[in-house]
């Protein structure tokens, strides 16, 4: 208790010195005059400047058009000699502050790391020669449109509005650019009709001219805007699918268009050339488009790996082929190595993209061969197990691929309501996953979410941010900034905390590290494949058919994803018979001990911060706790779990008691949990709801607190229980 | 002028005669216009009449590129009337029309005309030549240039003059040309020029890059490091001083170096815009110094990577470029050599690889400020050269040899066998690309010596000195070319009796490599050969009698005046390889004596033979007057070393006949020369001296003080036991 006002006194003084801090430095740059010299010639350099004088001018700098008079004098320019392509370096000397770049990127790079050290109370003159460069090359984010979506649901119809507004898009990519993400992928069924009105078929078009052109803009809005902010842009479309208009006109792709997403191909000579035309007048009339991506999928089904080949080729490749202006390329794994669109993969699948890929020669490459790290649940163990379909063979990896890189894409299909962050997991992923010479970089994002609409606030108070992604911007930042920079120091995101929230947030990096590994503890423990068979912050998964709570009985027999942990079942079966388990393998238990120990220090961490009417810094806080009393209420299931699994094993009657009374914890946690997250988060719609088939809920909705029943169902359950 | 107007016309006139009435077609392709314009004017000179469209003529001149022929080579090919000429590209076929003019001058008939076919023997034959604004010195002696240098005219001339000689190389040397060409994108700030002056300095060098582009030359710029213009540096408040006239550190040269990333963009990015904005510019040479002062080697090596280098490389077209050697192995600026800088600069180099239209030219200074005195290779810039330019043989570079003219401005000069044997020693190397001829201290272009103003027959300062640029343009290009060419290059200018001034100048010219050679020069103003100045405490002075005898030589084998003396008071046998400096006043006067045996039988019958006449006199009567201070400073050496009274006697009699052909010299060249500025005159620092005027006539009393020397020296016998002693 002592400590404790100790800690609470030392943190109102450092607050206050902060404080003091900040208005010195204020002061001290209140009318000095700042030169801006750009390099005229740089497409990025006017981004970068115009950042740079916002900033400025929130810290008391007068900008001055005069290349003579002035008090700093900042130059902006590209210096490929001593800095690669995206490396930056600031080098004060004097009045004069040089931010180079190894390109345009690295100039905005640099920019926006003095942008940052301003933002985080340094001023110009305190600044020491810094560099970075970035470490992998690609840094994607994956982002899915609301129209022509990969499924139906309100969950991303939602999204419509915000997604169709510009300033959704600046936003979205000014955040890009501040975490050195430089691509953007952006994923529907069917793109073209949205952008063109084909030449040959008019008729494919939904739209009237004025409607056609709104969506231009869009389009033209966004890929203006990524170049501008040195990120690429990819269009990312599954196969075979064509607008409604086009069936209608031509009798043909009756089951190849939305919301059709898993479904039969139609390998029409007519479709073909709609689409290789489309593609192509698309890469015309949107210069600034930087490419495309290639699905084997969804709408192949019935055909072999070699026929989706072929249609690709005579298509894509095609148009690609037939533009004249350089375009990049994503190539997409195969989802599947046979006939139907469920995931598989072989060898011979894998040979013949290779082989395809090989004679690809010319699109401006690297080709980015993308392949999901552990299929649709990546935030879960840094072990990678498999791709969508399964194992993943070295036929990518050897020999050596020359003119394609292999990316990750790594996917968030379980948390979308809670902030999260958890910097070792980033940095052990790249440092297992990232390093090998065939590796180009990640793609980060999700199929089931859309981080525009904040369809989650429910507080009555206006927030300070206005997108979803906003409240999520630990979860860029840490990815985008790792991945440019591995070595990033915990220190610049603990500064992020308390440039936001002052001295108040200093605790949360921390916190964040420690209780939203939650959701990479359960994905971790309970093994998971597509979008809808896990939803780690509702404790969800799918069963036979249904989106359901986890329950204690599911957890007991599922294997686990990570090699390294050992499940319940295994663990209970080692102790009945004597038998050995895993080597190094971590038990339920300590598993369980792990998740108490850190949710236990995270509460500790966050228990004594007043957010004062800070909305923002409530919802971390709130968040902090709800992962904790998430993850305690995960290491009681798992010891009820254990103790009912060895009680049916023949174990003694003190193993159900046991197993009764941390079932009854892991409630009284959940409520914690409710009592948390209910004045804060509204019903959620959530897509994971359609469960496994399309026809199922399209329009559900989460909340923790509909979920009391079920929890308090396995108390039942192991009441109920008997020995086998 | 007008009598000797009349006797040219009638001469031609008389020459023409047989061809006079008859006709020739010539046909060349567009892209041979410069060349076509060469023949046609051949020919109108010798008589004939050129059609302007078919019909029918006595012959048929074809001009075309070959394919079959290498880069630069050419072939004049005779079948009854058709006459072919063919040239390996652009310049090869000028080069080949060149050859028919030359030839028809020699004979005016075109049935005599004879097959010819040559190959060049060096890629690179380039002309050094400094610009008056933003001058590497500040003098008047360069100032006086601007307005001949600004004069498209001028460089019409000039550029001619190389193209008949076979330069394909014109470098341009300044201290900081940009924001004479460019308004710099990103710093506008740093040309003071309006928007109007600006447009005319664009005009003039747009024009002056495209009329060497027609005559198939090549153009660079080469500046010097680190250096802005004022108005940049005043416009951001830099410390120091890095802009003209300082063209070095401000002090001793060490730490004063300008290493701010700001001046780094704008030299960056200055180099781009220059090279986008003129695309007829070949490419951009660049220096290590003289502002790089207390910078390591790999400091001044980065610099130039991150600024030229990396502006170079951003141009998207092919662009050229000329490695200069750096001047310096240390931190300071005054010129040093080791080495690891010798490697370091190899491997930067070699880091390049083909990023540039190679091969890369590397610029080293052979002998220094004073290529124009041994065709051995004693020194560079700094000193000693080893040899790690060379071993391995390089892939992407080759060595130019820069040969400065700090030496001979007023007086003609031509010695073909000094330059055959040069190229013969330094040329044949697989490392060797060619070589830069050129000076610092002069400008070529204003006639500021000639005292006959009015009366002569050229316009400009390198028209006098044709022969200069003749035998170094045509020998570099094929150093078999005979005498005989030149010497009907004086019977075209001077008539028959003008065909042994060829060898004349051979005499005359030796004089000046003797001298120069038997003298340690180093930097530009260390030697002034025309002068027979070297550079003292008090700067530019005539070589005195005392100064003599303790002059170190150039080359090792050549014995200084003490040392001489010393050996033969000592009894020492003085191996008969060696050159001592009796041998040395017999040569000097044997080529004066022979020169001047060749011009007394030369009617000077115009006032253009007069001056050649003339010069060659000069340079035999400095031969004439140096012999005997040589042989006066031995003799004085001799009586004050042994107390001999008949070498006091001697030492007398030498100088003062050393003295009587100085006054005969100032005899000849007073009519023909005004008092001249030179840039020699400067201090070695940043410093300009305007009080700079040189004529023989000026150092007459620093002569005659050597003869006053003698008369009163006096034999002190123990402080020269003491010397005797070793």
């Amino acid at each position: 208790m002592i400590t404790l006002q100790l800690s609470q006194k030392s943190l109102r003084m450092s607050l206050a010195l902060s404080v003091t801090l900040l208005v010195f430095l204020s002061f001290a740059a209140q009318g000095e005059t700042v030169y801006i010299l750009p390099d005229r010639a740089l497409p990025q350099a006017e981004y970068a400047s115009e950042r740079l004088k916002q900033e400025l001018k929130t810290s008391g700098y007068s900008i001055v058009s005069s290349p003579s008079e002035y008090d700093h004098l900042i130059s902006l320019s590209v210096n490929d000699v001593t800095l690669g392509v995206e490396a930056f370096s600031v080098i004060p000397q004097g009045k004069i502050l040089t931010i180079y770049g190894g390109d345009g990127r690295g100039v905005i790079y640099g920019a926006l790391a003095v942008a940052e050290r301003l933002r985080n109370g340094e001023s110009l003159s305190d600044i020491e020669p810094f560099a970075e460069s970035p470490s992998l090359s690609l840094r994607a984010i994956k982002h899915n449109f609301p129209w022509d979506s990969y499924r139906p649901s309100k969950a991303l119809d939602q999204h419509y509005d915000t997604v169709r507004d510009l300033k959704y898009w600046e936003a979205f990519l000014d955040m890009m650019a501040d975490n050195r993400f430089n691509a953007l992928t952006l994923w529907n069924l069917h793109p073209w009709v949205y952008m063109i009105k084909p030449r040959n078929f008019p008729e494919a078009s939904p739209f009237s001219e004025e409607e056609l052109v709104q969506w231009r803009q869009l389009h033209e809005g966004i890929f203006r805007m990524a170049k501008q902010r040195g990120i690429d842009t990819y269009l990312v479309p599954w196969n075979i699918f064509v607008s409604k208009e086009f069936v209608a006109a031509h009798d043909v792709g009756h089951v190849n268009t939305y919301p059709y997403y898993n479904t039969k191909a139609d390998g029409s000579e007519l479709i073909k050339r709609y689409v290789r035309e489309s593609v192509a007048q698309v890469l015309e009339e949107y210069p600034d488009l930087s490419g495309l991506g290639l699905s084997h999928s969804e709408g192949m089904g019935g055909w072999m790996p070699e026929q989706r080949d072929a249609w690709l080729k005579e298509t894509y490749l095609a148009a690609i082929q037939s533009v004249d202006r350089p375009v990049k390329l994503i190539h997409k794994v195969p989802s599947s190595a046979g006939k139907s669109m469920d995931g598989s993969t072989s060898v011979e699948t894998e040979t013949l993209v290779r082989s395809t890929l090989e004679s690809i020669d010319y699109v401006d490459g690297p080709i980015w061969l993308s392949g999901k790290y552990n299929w649709s649940h990546g935030h879960s163990t840094s072990n990678f197990v498999r791709v969508h379909g399964g194992e993943l063979h070295d036929t990518y990896f050897k020999p050596k691929p020359t003119n394609y890189k292999f990316v990750w894409i790594v996917r968030n299909e379980d948390f979308f309501a809670l902030r999260w962050g958890v910097p070792s997991f980033i940095r052990d992923h790249i440092s297992k996953n990232g390093r090998a010479s065939a590796i180009g970089g990640y793609i980060v994002g999700s199929e089931t979410y859309i981080p525009a609409l904040d369809y989650f606030t429910a507080a009555d108070v206006k927030p300070t941010w206005r997108y979803a992604f906003e409240r999520q911007w630990l979860f860029y930042k840490l990815w985008g900034r790792l991945l440019y920079n591995p070595e990033t120091p915990d220190s610049l995101f603990a500064q992020a905390f308390t440039g936001r929230y002052g001295a108040a947030g200093r605790n949360l990096l921390r916190a964040f590290e420690l209780a939203s590994a939650t959701p990479l503890r359960l994905a971790s423990f309970f093994d998971a494949t597509w979008d809808h068979t896990l939803y780690s912050e509702g404790m969800l998964a799918l069963g036979d058919k249904t989106l359901d709570y986890i329950s204690v009985d599911r957890l007991i027999s599922r294997p686990t994803l990570d090699p390294d942990l050992v499940s319940i079942a295994d663990y209970v079966n080692a102790e009945r018979n004597n038998t050995s388990l895993p080597e190094q393998g971590v038990t339920p238990h300590q598993l369980a001990e792990t998740l108490e120990s850190d949710c236990k220090e995270a509460l500790g961490l966050v228990s004594e911060i007043d957010p004062d009417g800070d909305l923002a810094l409530t919802y971390e806080i709130a968040d902090v706790r709800a992962w904790a009393h998430l993850g305690l209420h995960l290491a009681e299931k798992i010891r009820g779990g254990v103790d009912l699994e060895l009680y049916r094993q023949g174990a003694p009657e003190s193993h159900k008691l046991s197993a009764v009374t941390h079932l009854e914890k892991a409630l009284a946690h959940w409520d914690d949990l409710i009592e948390v997250t209910r004045p804060l988060y509204r019903d959620m719609r959530l897509t994971h709801t359609i469960g496994s088939s399309k026809s199922l809920n399209p329009d559900g909705y989460f909340h923790w607190s509909h979920l009391r029943p079920d929890v308090v169902k396995d108390i039942e359950v192991a009441k109920r229980a008997r020995i086998e | 002028m007008k009598n000797g107007l009349i006797t040219v016309v009638v001469l031609l006139l008389l020459t023409a005669l047989p061809a006079f009435s008859e006709s020739v077609i010539v046909k060349a392709p567009s892209t041979a216009r410069y060349a076509e314009s060469v023949v046609k004017s051949a020919l109108e000179e010798t008589g004939y009449t050129v059609l302007t469209s078919d019909g029918l003529s006595a012959f048929a001149i074809t001009l075309d590129e070959s394919k079959s022929l290498e880069k630069e080579a050419f072939s004049i090919t005779v079948a009854d009337k058709a006459i072919a000429l063919s040239g390996g590209g652009r310049r090869g076929l000028i080069y080949a029309a060149f050859e028919f003019r030359d030839q028809l001058r020699a004979t005016p008939k075109l049935d005599d005309l004879l097959d010819a076919a040559k190959t060049p023997a060096l890629g690179f034959r380039a002309i050094k030549h400094n610009l008056p604004w933003e001058s590497y010195r500040s003098s008047s002696a360069l100032d006086q240039h601007f307005e001949s240098v600004r004069s498209l005219d001028y460089w019409r001339a000039f550029l001619d003059m190389m193209a008949e000689n076979r330069f394909n190389a014109l470098t341009l040397w300044n201290l900081h040309p940009f924001p004479y060409m460019i308004r710099p994108n990103n710093f506008p700030e740093a040309s003071a020029f309006t928007e109007s002056e600006l447009e005319d300095w664009r005009h003039f060098y747009t024009s002056l890059f495209r009329m060497a582009k027609e005559r198939g030359i090549e153009t660079y710029l080469v500046n010097w490091n680190v250096l802005v213009s004022k108005a940049f540096a005043d416009a951001h408040e830099l410390e120091g001083t890095n802009y003209y006239p300082y063209y070095k550190g401000r002090k001793d040269q060490v730490g004063e170096a300008q290493t701010s990333e700001l001046v780094k963009k704008y030299t960056r990015e200055s180099v781009t815009q220059v090279l986008e904005e003129y695309p007829d510019l070949t490419g951009f040479g660049f220096s290590f110094g003289e502002q790089m002062g207390g910078m390591t080697p790999q400091e001044r090596q980065s610099w130039i990577d991150d600024t030229i280098i990396a502006g170079m490389r951003a141009v998207d077209r092919p662009v050229k470029m000329i490695f200069r050697a750096p001047f310096s192995a240390g931190l300071g600026q005054g010129g040093s050599t080791d080495k690891a800088t010798e490697t370091l600069t190899r491997e930067a180099i070699e880091r390049l690889g083909d990023t540039f239209d190679g091969p890369i030219w590397m610029e080293i200074k052979f002998n220094w400020s004073h290529g124009h005195s041994t065709t051995d290779l004693i020194k560079v810039h700094g000193g000693e050269l080893k040899d790690t330019y060379f071993e391995p043989v390089p892939e992407n570079y080759r060595v130019a040899w820069m040969v400065r003219n700090e030496d001979f401005f007023a007086l003609r000069w031509g010695s073909a066998s000094f330059i055959r044997e040069h190229v013969q020693k330094n040329g044949v190397q697989p490392y060797v690309g060619g070589y830069f001829l050129g000076s610092e201290n002069y400008i070529p272009a204003k006639d500021y010596f000639t005292a006959r103003e009015g009366e002569v027959e050229w316009s400009y300062a390198f028209q006098r000195q044709w022969l200069f640029y003749r035998l170094w343009g045509q020998l570099l290009y094929d150093p078999e070319t005979p005498n005989s060419q030149f010497e009907h290059d004086f019977v075209y200018r001077y008539g028959d009796a003008a065909k042994s001034l060829l060898r004349a100048y051979e005499y005359a010219s030796d004089i000046q490599l003797k001298f120069a050679t038997s003298i340690d020069f180093s930097w530009d103003a260390t030697l002034y050969s025309e002068g027979m100045m070297v550079i003292g405490r008090q700067g530019m002075e005539p070589m005195s009698v005392r100064r003599l005898i303790a002059q170190p030589t150039l080359r090792s084998d050549w014995l200084s005046v003490g040392d001489y003396v010393q050996r033969e008071l000592a009894g020492d046998v003085i191996h008969e390889s060696l050159m001592t400096p009796p041998i040395l006043a017999r040569q000097m006067r044997s080529d004066a004596r022979s020169a001047l045996a060749i011009v007394k039988r030369i009617p000077a019958d115009s006032v253009s033979l007069e001056y050649e006449i003339g010069d060659i006199k000069i340079w035999a009567y400095l031969g004439l007057y140096y012999a005997e201070k040589l042989e006066g400073a031995m003799a004085l050496e001799r009586y004050e070393l042994a107390g001999d009274a008949s070498d006091k006697d001697a030492a007398v009699a030498h100088l003062t006949r050393s003295l009587d052909y100085w006054d005969d010299l100032i005899e000849i060249s007073e009519p023909l020369y005004k008092p001249m500025p030179l840039t020699h005159h400067n201090p070695p620092n940043n410093v300009r001296n305007d009080d700079n005027l040189f004529h023989w006539s000026k150092l007459r009393p620093a002569i005659a003080r050597d003869l006053e020397v003698a008369i009163a020296a006096e034999y002190e016998p123990v402080s020269s036991t003491k010397r005797l002693d070793p």
